[in-house]
């Protein structure tokens, strides 16, 4: 019970981010869930209001992103594990998709936003 | 050789100042030029490259271009004269007894901040030292298969020559390598570089010498305990009441510093010694070690300089302890192990000269137990006193603005950015070295709220113009 | 609105409570001013007239919410405490959604308007993507020009003209740092708006539990009692453990200390430290330093040391390992805490701190 509402309010938290705050569109939580060790991870999917990155620079136009709300506190005992994130791109994405974008919620009010990928992907470019 | 591959990146984009963010240090040095820099320029660096390339453009017109920085690195290394000419080549021999080596007859340049003399006009190498020349190629490395030598004779007997397998062969541990390549790399960058435990020539100190009284000590130490418990008590009795639920009802505070202040007594904080005096007492009270330490200073640095005495070196501008990363048996030194070796410092204090511009540092150590100026003065060598002297003014002028001249607020930036005493750690990571610098802070001795009070007035002032009107 | 006024008078005052300011004069010869000052010392008071309430949701992992707009502004602008969810740091989210869906604000009022920081930030991003798209169309002509087998001379041609431009961009780019002209309405936003037709308030403002914990054991400000905080946050008092509380207390101890003596103390999770250090505030300077805090004995691998300094040098912040050491014993402090006695456990802790810093040998031979 307890793990369940803790997971609703931070995706809740980081659909209203994304949706109200960094103004992404078709925002969208996804119904599946994925119960990893007794924690309920949920992957939101949305289009970005501009580029994130240049990435797909020949794609040209913003693509549906995959992203994860994981608690800070979760992050920092290491409970994301390879085999969880292997996990959630199997059983929570897009067959296609290549990176997902970890939102961790942290308790000082902020929603940190980190790229994972799908193997060995070339550095950004500074 | 490893860093080839990096460093031969030939550059496309000469100079892109729009989108460096590269630190100046990181910036690599440009080979191609380096050849006519040695061909006597005018110019005393090598120029700096650009940008890297992002990645293979699968062109061979890149590949042209790495293949010609590449080339011109190697080219340079290749031609440049090697070896040494044999009339100037000095002879060291390996004592394995001492672990030491000797020169009997000693020359060359390096003798100016290298090695120790005997009464026989013979000059002794410790082990680092003797590995750093011979690779270095100034001296040539022969084993001792007795001692002593007979001094100035060619007797083939005594010479079998090392290599520099041979050399590496006689270090004992992982931690004497270390030393080595500590003492290596911060010798060929030019410092001046001495072991710290070495005292055998005029031991320059900090600190005074004391009649060492152990009564003295211990009624000091006494009288501090009592005021600290005091204090402590005096306090808790102002902290009780300033958290308790009386405390905004029965008090009024008419400022904000009155609030600060009743809110920073809470957490006691540990003061770093600031002063000459502070320096001193701390020196006093400090208890004689009954433990081995974790680590311990191994080197003292001193910047290039061409006065350099070696027989009474002085105080040495840094402090050195070294730490490998990767041997199991040390961590990283916990703020137990540093504070030790904070007591452990002699060295130019140079936080004291932020706080006052005119320090004579020769009036404030000891060389062999009298005052350096004194010392200094009766060694007749005042022609070199006068020269370090000038030489310190000058260095002082060129630093810029002095202390005075600095606003209370920017020099309080200054003393919480760059602390109080501070050492170095030289951590090594496989053949790599990185120094980091830790200095002591004291965030609990400076306070830095805002006071409205000028601004109010300001606000206050405009307010009654506006009526006049 | 609030936005408006000066900084200096917005943010007057460093903490939420408030020094007394409105004695009356005090006259030498006149004994009356000496009644009606007694009088006005008497009736003035330091505390909040109404304390601040606060939400604590979900039950493992504790979010501390404050949700009344005022309140809101109050925390923020009195020391700077909390986070808007929904914002960088000051809760500007409504402000800019009301910019934004251009309903209230006409045209005209919204031109004047400041930029929040979030769209400073959010225009330099863009800007430099548009950089990097036309750095990128000058490399593919580079590349095009080397596969037709173009000479060094042309090529260094084409590198003198892209710097040029990109250079004209840059200065282009920082003349054109203005508000466009984007009022977007989209069909998410229809949520937004309640049957009475205003904007609902999405944005909460969450305080960390160093904060709330200083806001109401240090200073009188929020309407919740230090020990239920703790509890909430550890489990009951009378059956804590040393290795549970530690780390909080560690936080906190390191927390007021540098509130204490007059730093704005913010979370420095974006630095991957503990802290940041403003002085005054983040309206007013960048922060100069970033605090790790550890126990005495602590000791991590190098590589954790070297990385938490890197960020703090990349960013141009000096970093401050700041050491909390325990001067009694682990039992002694369960027992001030279990007979509610804070005050003893917190000062029986002490500070010490140290600066570390990347050496390079080369910018220290004179």
């Amino acid at each position: 019970m307890e793990t369940k509402d803790r997971a609703e309010y931070i995706v809740q938290l980081v659909r209203n981010n994304l949706l109200y705050y960094q103004l992404w569109t078709n925002v969208c939580v996804n119904a599946e869930q994925l119960n990893w060790r007794g924690q309920i991870f949920q992957v939101i999917t949305g289009r970005p209001s501009h580029k994130l990155s240049n990435d797909a620079a020949a794609e040209g136009d913003t693509k549906l992103e995959c992203v994860l709300p994981v608690e800070m506190c979760d992050y920092k005992n290491s409970d994301l594990t390879l085999e969880c994130l292997d996990q959630v791109f199997t059983k929570l994405c897009n067959k296609d998709c290549k990176r997902l974008t970890l939102a961790i919620v942290n308790n000082d009010g902020t929603v940190m936003f980190y790229f994972v990928y799908k193997g060995i992907h070339k550095p950004k470019r500074n | 050789m490893s860093s080839v591959d990096e460093d031969s990146k030939q550059q496309v984009l000469i100079e892109t100042p729009v989108d460096s963010e590269a630190e100046d240090d990181d910036v690599i040095q440009d080979w191609s030029d380096a050849a006519k820099l040695s061909k006597k320029t005018t110019q005393t660096s090598l120029p700096k490259r650009g940008e890297k390339d992002y990645e293979p453009d699968g062109t061979d017109v890149q590949d042209l271009l790495l293949y010609r920085a590449r080339k011109a690195m190697f080219d340079t290394l290749y031609n440049a004269a090697r070896g040494t000419t044999l009339n100037n080549q000095v002879k060291a021999y390996y004592v394995p007894a001492f672990s030491e080596a000797v020169i009997p007859q000693p020359k060359g340049n390096f003798l100016q901040t290298i090695g120790k003399s005997d009464s026989n006009g013979k000059c002794w190498l410790q082990l680092h030292e003797f590995v750093y020349l011979a690779e270095r190629g100034t001296i040539a490395p022969y084993y001792c298969k007795s001692f002593p030598i007979i001094s100035g004779t060619e007797n083939q007997d005594f010479e079998i020559p090392l290599s520099m397998q041979d050399l590496y062969s006689f270090f004992k541990s992982q931690h004497e390598m270390d030393r080595y390549f500590v003492y290596a790399h911060l010798k060929r960058l030019g410092f001046i570089v001495k072991l710290t435990e070495d005292h055998s020539t005029d031991y320059t100190t900090f600190f005074a010498p004391s009649g060492d009284s152990k009564v003295k000590r211990k009624l000091r130490l006494a009288f501090r305990s009592v005021l600290n418990f005091w204090n402590k008590q005096k306090c808790l009795a102002l902290n009780t009441f300033f958290y308790g639920s009386w405390n905004f009802l029965i008090r009024k505070f008419t400022s904000t510093p009155q609030i600060y202040l009743g809110l920073s007594k809470l957490i006691p904080t540990c003061t770093p010694p600031k002063t000459i005096k502070d320096l001193h007492r701390e020196r006093f009270l400090a208890s004689k070690k009954d433990t081995v330490p974790h680590l311990e200073l191994v080197f003292d640095l001193w910047k290039p300089q061409t006065n350099f005495k070696k027989k009474s070196p002085g105080l040495p501008d840094f402090q050195v302890v070294i730490h490998n990363k990767n041997d199991a048996n040390q961590h990283f030194p916990t703020y137990s192990d540093f504070r030790e070796l904070f007591h452990s410092l002699d060295y130019k204090f140079d936080f004291l000269s932020e706080i006052d511009d005119d320090i004579s540092w020769n009036d404030h150590c000891y060389t062999n137990g009298v005052l350096r100026s004194e010392y200094l003065s009766s060694l007749k060598s005042k022609a070199v006193q006068m020269k370090s002297s000038i030489h310190n003014k000058m260095l002082r002028s060129k630093r810029g603005k002095p202390i005075k001249s600095c606003s209370p607020a920017a020099l309080q930036t200054k003393r919480l950015k760059s602390g109080y005493r501070s050492f170095l750690v030289a951590v090594m990571d496989g053949g790599l070295i990185s120094f980091v610098k830790i200095s002591e802070a004291d965030f609990g001795s400076e306070n830095v709220w805002y006071v409205p009070s000028s601004s109010l007035k300001r606000n206050k002032g405009r307010n009654r113009k506006v009526s006049q009107r | 609105m609030a936005k408006l006024r000066p900084a200096g008078e917005r943010y007057k005052y460093p903490l939420p409570i408030h020094p007394i300011e409105n004695l009356p004069q005090l006259i030498p010869h006149n004994p009356i001013s000496w009644v009606h000052w007694l009088y006005c010392y008497y009736k003035s008071f330091n505390g909040l007239p109404k304390r601040i309430s606060i939400k604590i949701l979900a039950r493992k992992y504790c979010h501390i919410i404050v949700d009344d707009p005022d309140e809101m502004l109050f925390l923020w602008e009195n020391g700077f405490f909390g986070t808007g969810q929904l914002s960088r740091s000051e809760p500007t989210w409504k402000a800019r959604t009301i910019a934004r869906m251009g309903d209230l604000c006409d045209e005209v009022d919204r031109g004047k308007s400041n930029l929040a920081l979030e769209d400073i930030t959010d225009r330099r991003r863009l800007q430099r993507i548009d950089f990097k798209k036309k750095r990128q169309q000058f490399e593919d002509q580079l590349l095009e020009l080397r596969r037709r087998g173009g000479t060094i001379e042309d090529e260094s041609k084409l590198v003198a003209k892209e710097r040029e431009s990109l250079r004209s961009l840059k200065d282009q780019q920082l003349l054109s740092f203005k508000k466009q002209n984007d009022t977007q309405l989209r069909s998410e936003d229809s949520e937004l708006i309640d049957e009475k037709g205003e904007l609902v308030n999405l944005e909460s403002l969450e305080l960390t539990f160093v904060e709330a914990l200083f806001l109401s054991f240090a200073i009188p400000v929020l309407d919740v009692s230090p020990y239920v905080l703790i509890e909430r946050f550890l489990g009951p008092i009378a059956t804590l453990e040393y290795r549970n509380v530690y780390p909080s207390i560690k936080q906190y101890v390191a927390y007021h200390h540098y509130r204490s003596h007059g730093w704005c103390v913010r979370s420095g999770i974006k630095f991957g430290c503990d802290y940041l250090l403003y002085k005054r505030g983040p309206p007013f300077q960048h922060a100069q330093f970033c605090v790790k805090v550890l126990d005495v004995d602590e000791t991590h691998d190098y590589t954790w040391y070297s990385s938490l300094a890197r960020v703090a040098g990349g960013a141009k912040k000096t970093l401050v390992l700041c050491y909390v050491k325990n001067t009694t014993t682990e039992e002694e402090i369960l027992r001030l805490l279990s007979k509610k006695n804070l005050t003893k456990a917190l000062s029986s802790y002490e500070v010490s701190e140290l600066i570390y810093r990347r050496w390079v040998p080369g910018k220290n031979r004179d």
